[in-house]
């Protein structure tokens, strides 16, 4: 623009700091016209001290507010007496308003609450500013052509040989998981010693991969070098209280010492790993001798990768591959195995990873299942807004006069929609009010119901009010539009002569939102049955071995060359509490899963190729303690000597080694990790994990474990049979602490999770249910209104209370028995999909569709019932005399 | 509608929008005050009263071409409406009926 450098420019941008855009133009040229005529009068200062004041002139109402107010005024004027009407209303339609407020208000705190979780559950590992970026890699491998295993753990060598072949690959990071006894000596003599699960080895790396936050120490020296180790402020406080940790040296298993350079901020609920201790991943090769560097077969490491932002993963992959391929394939052939290492995403690990040896397996959700319930939520929320729209539209016959006086008075058909929108958004302003009190009542305890730690803090985060924005006025518009079109539309005259048109339009439609709503509760219920049904199967079924009146104690981590000597003194000992019945040492408990596999071959047979598989350490009395079957053969004996080369399998081994049946591996051989060892007896297969997994293949190794210790107890007093404990355990594990927990709740622990999703189901479902009957109440007593006359009338021709009842309620039953045809194959085919994820299930009854069809129909026939009757027994006088 | 008046800057406003017809604007408005009367306005004072003028309905305004004096602002140029011609009309009127009213003859005297 030329004028850009004129004089006058300041204050122009002055006068556009303030004066509406609509005037400015021309105030603009006569502000410059006048400046320029000035200046050819007087000097330019004086010309532009009139200007100044000129446009400071200007900066008064008239200008400010002008074309503001007078429109403002007609709109405002217009909106409150939208208001004003919309009250009127509601006080005269009280229980609607209520029905439609209460539905809505809990439709909207349903969702509100689900959605929350949802976010939460989608939340995992995301709060790594470089998340996108970060892989970690799985581990597959192949035997003879065959997929053995896909593993979340993968062998040590993979990391560094990313970094340093692809210049993609930023950085890497393992971390090796270890249990043990951390403790640490007060300067008073005191010690102070925890049972640590899953303290991880982990490089230096790993602060510059992810954001562990580290509040002393320095993040790129504090794992670097030998016997350091990073405590979280949780821990801290357990072991140091107010003292300073770093620099303090605790021991890990009364031996190791290590020296703490750095606390870390505790590890957020939504990481998909957890760990109060990361220790420098070089002591533990100074204790493997490197081979947790090098090695291409060891798989125990979680490994992760950062690669250069906008790397091609898939190009990537498969270069990696071809160099894999290049490197291992000599090796592979001799053993005609194949390994892959997958790069999978960081942030698809929480929902969607289902691997062997997940580091939190017991905190993963399935995204199946968070998916399902974000449909639940939605279910509801139109569920509820289904009831808004019969509601208004069954009603629409009461208002129509209101609509026709109102069209001749000169309403255009924009400001009766107007109206009925206002309406639908003050109910859903109200509903919304009223389900932000639910939601925070609700919060707490809803999240210990299902389980849930999401701090509250959730609720004040800036999302979660844009949500509930989004929902009220998707609610106000997608419940409101059609009722206001409807209404709206009736033509002033054939209304204000009496003639309604039964619109037939909007009576299907209607009847098709009855029939959805149906549908979903019908869905909804059989759903949470067969849930229900699944997970009660499964913890019926016969596991195979007794979990029940079983005391565990964990293990000692310490140990020396006496411990087996110790360990035997301990089970005498022991057996001689009074209701200990029996002992039995293993390296994992049922429901804990087993990290020791190795490959195992056949000697004899054609079998090529060994297999990976899991082994178990057991003692001479792990088979009776716990009543498992010997199919062939004999357990373990005190009497062999010769046991501890020898070997018991379960029947799924004898399958996966070929055998024809049980007898015939008995006396077999076979390369078990190196070792030739004998098998002596097969076992009955037992379910080592809960029942949403198949049954292993499983090698027992005859071993005096140092991880748990099973008591079969037979009494209730557990009180003293641990009271009597102490005493031994303190004379022959000194300095460790006594750590015990029962096996039934333990193993059934791995259904925690299922049991409340179930829980939540139930109760949306429930919630669902109750929603729609609200609904149908509020339909049911609007048609019984509606019909008072031809009831009197029918009445008085002679019909019964009976009669008039069926009559009324056949035109809301209908669409239930609809509703139940369709919702049942719907129904099967998404819980027969549910179900196939499970190895031993259930098989779906046609009973359970007609038990949730039934229940339906019933709860429909009360809502409806009560209206219907009242209206039946409604004297003929009272409706007709008004005739 | 016998309550409707307007105030003497209204009027004076008013009778120029009628009389400048094409060249009936903020500025030239003012500048015709100024030199006509002598008399000191603000240019504020003029667009306001402008547009009270407008919102009552005695003018209305359509925006005409720029110029380069007014850096190529367009202008917007005002005209008389019927009801503004009829209100003129009527003070006019009201006007002469009372100078009628007022004796002649005290001027001869002085």
């Amino acid at each position: 623009m030329a004028g850009d450098k004129e004089p006058y420019q300041f204050w122009l941008r002055i006068l556009r700091w303030f004066c509406p855009n609509d005037l400015l133009e021309e105030i603009e040229g006569d502000l410059i016209q006048k400046f320029k005529k000035d200046i050819k009068l007087f000097e330019e200062r004086r010309a532009k001290r009139i200007l100044a004041l000129n446009v400071i002139r200007f900066f008064r109402p008239e200008i400010l507010l002008r074309n503001k107010l007078s429109l403002e005024i007609i709109r405002t004027t217009m909106i409150s007496n939208y208001i004003k009407i919309a009250f009127r209303n509601f006080a005269k339609q009280k229980s609607y308003t209520f029905l439609n407020i209460i539905g809505l208000a809990m439709g909207m705190a349903a969702s509100l609450l689900i959605f929350q979780y949802v976010k939460y559950e989608k939340s995992f590992d995301t709060f790594h500013t470089r998340a996108q970026d970060i892989y970690r890699i799985q581990y597959n491998g192949w035997r003879s052509g065959k997929l053995n295993f896909e593993s979340a753990v993968a062998v040590p060598a993979t990391g560094r040989a990313l970094k340093d072949n692809f210049s993609e690959v930023e950085e890497f990071t393992r971390f090796y998981p270890r249990n043990g006894v951390m403790s640490y000596e007060r300067p008073d003599g005191e010690l102070i010693s925890f049972y640590e699960q899953k303290m991880q080895f982990a490089d230096p790396a790993v602060f510059k991969v992810f954001n562990f936050e580290l509040i002393k120490g320095n993040p790129v020296t504090a794992l670097d070098g030998v016997d350091k180790a990073v405590i979280s402020e949780r821990a801290a406080r357990k072991y140091f209280g107010q003292e300073d940790p770093v620099g303090k040296r605790v021991k890990r298993n009364a031996s190791a010492v290590f020296e703490i350079t750095g606390v870390m901020r505790d590890v957020p609920e939504n990481s998909h790993i957890k760990f109060d201790f990361l220790l420098s991943y070089a002591t533990l090769n100074r204790e493997t001798k490197n081979w947790s560097e090098t090695s291409w077969g060891w798989y125990d490491f979680y490994t992760f990768v950062l690669l250069k932002p906008n790397t091609d993963v898939n190009q990537l992959q498969s270069k990696w591959d071809a160099w894999l391929t290049k490197t291992r394939k000599a090796e592979w052939d001799r053993g005609d195995e194949k390994e892959e290492f997958i790069l999978k995403p960081l942030t698809d690990i929480h929902l969607y990873s289902h691997l062997l040896y997940e580091a939190q397996p017991a905190q993963q959700r399935d995204g199946d299942s968070v998916y399902a319930l974000s449909i639940i939520a939605i279910f509801i929320l139109v569920i509820a807004w289904v009831n808004y729209v019969n509601l208004a539209t069954a009603r629409s016959f009461s208002r129509a006069n209101e609509v026709g006086v109102r069209k001749v008075m000169g309403a255009f058909r924009s400001q009766l929609i107007g109206q009925f929108l206002t309406e639908s958004f003050i109910l859903n302003l109200s509903a919304a009010i009223l389900a932000i009190l639910t939601v925070r009542l609700l919060w707490s305890p809803f999240s210990d119901l299902a389980g849930w730690k999401i701090p509250i803090e959730f609720m004040y985060a800036a999302d979660f009010w844009k949500l509930l924005g989004l929902l009220l006025v998707a609610g106000a518009v997608v419940s409101g539009f059609y009722p206001a079109i409807i209404l709206s539309s009736f033509k002033p005259v054939s209304v204000l002569k009496g003639k309604i048109m039964r619109s037939s339009g909007g009576n299907l439609l209607r009847r098709s939102l009855v029939i959805f709503q149906f549908v979903a509760s019908v869905f909804l219920i059989s759903g949470s049955i067969i849930v229900y049904q699944q997970l009660q199967y499964m913890k019926v079924q016969d596991l195979g071995f007794t979990i029940d009146k079983t005391l565990v104690l964990k293990g000692p981590g310490v140990t020396d060359s006496s411990y087996n000597k110790k360990l035997e003194s301990f089970r005498n000992e022991v057996l001689r509490i009074p209701g200990v019945k029996s002992m039995a040492a293993v390296s994992n408990v049922p429901g804990d899963e087993i990290y020791w596999t190795q490959g195992v071959r056949r000697l004899s047979g054609t079998q090529r190729s060994g297999i990976t598989e899991s082994h178990l350490g057991i003692d001479y009395d792990f088979v009776p303690a716990f009543g498992v079957k010997v199919v062939a053969g004999r357990g373990f004996d005190r009497n062999f000597p010769e046991d501890e080369n020898r070997v018991v399998i379960n029947r799924a081994m004898m399958e996966a080694l070929e055998f024809k049946d049980p007898a015939s591996a008995l006396g077999e051989r076979l390369n078990d990790g190196g070792d030739t060892v004998e098998i002596v007896g097969v076992l009955e297969n037992f379910h080592q994990m809960s029942l949403k997994n198949k049954v292993a293949p499983l090698i027992f190794r005859l071993t005096t474990s140092t991880a748990f210790y099973t008591l079969k107890v037979e009494t209730e007093n557990y009180k003293e049979v641990l009271s009597a404990l102490e005493g031994p355990w303190k004379t022959f594990f000194p300095g460790n602490p006594l750590d015990y927990f029962f096996l039934d709740q333990f193993f059934n622990k791995q259904y925690e999770k299922d049991d409340r999703f179930g829980q939540v189901f139930t109760l949306f479902t429930a919630l669902a249910i109750f929603i729609a009957s609200l609904g149908l109440f509020g339909l049911a007593s609007f048609m019984a209104l509606q019909r008072t006359k031809e009831i009197g009338i029918r009445k008085v021709l002679g019909s019964t209370v009976p009669g008039i009842v069926m009559l009324l309620s056949r035109s809301f039953l209908q669409p239930v028995v609809l509703a139940n045809l369709l919702a049942w194959p719907l129904a099967w085919w998404a819980m027969e999909r549910w179900l196939q994820s499970f190895p031993y299930r259930i098989a779906i009854s046609p009973f359970i569709f007609l038990l949730a069809g039934g229940l339906v129909t019933l709860i429909a026939f009360i809502s409806v019932s009560s209206q219907t009757f009242k209206a039946a027994l409604t004297k003929p006088a009272e409706t007709l005399k008004y005739e | 509608m016998g309550k409707e008046y307007l105030g003497e800057f209204e009027e004076l406003i008013l009778t120029l929008v009628a009389a400048l017809q094409e060249e009936a604007y903020g500025a030239a408005i003012a500048e015709e005050i100024e030199t006509k009367l002598k008399r000191d306005v603000n240019l504020s004072a003029v667009h306001v009263t402008l547009y009270r003028l407008e919102d009552k309905g005695y003018i209305k305004s359509a925006l005409g071409g720029g110029t380069k004096e007014r850096g190529g602002r367009r202008k917007r140029i005002f005209s008389i409406t019927s009801a503004g011609m009829a209100m003129l009309r009527v003070m006019k009127e009201s006007r002469i009926e009372l100078w009628k009213m007022v004796p002649q003859l005290k001027f001869e005297v002085v």
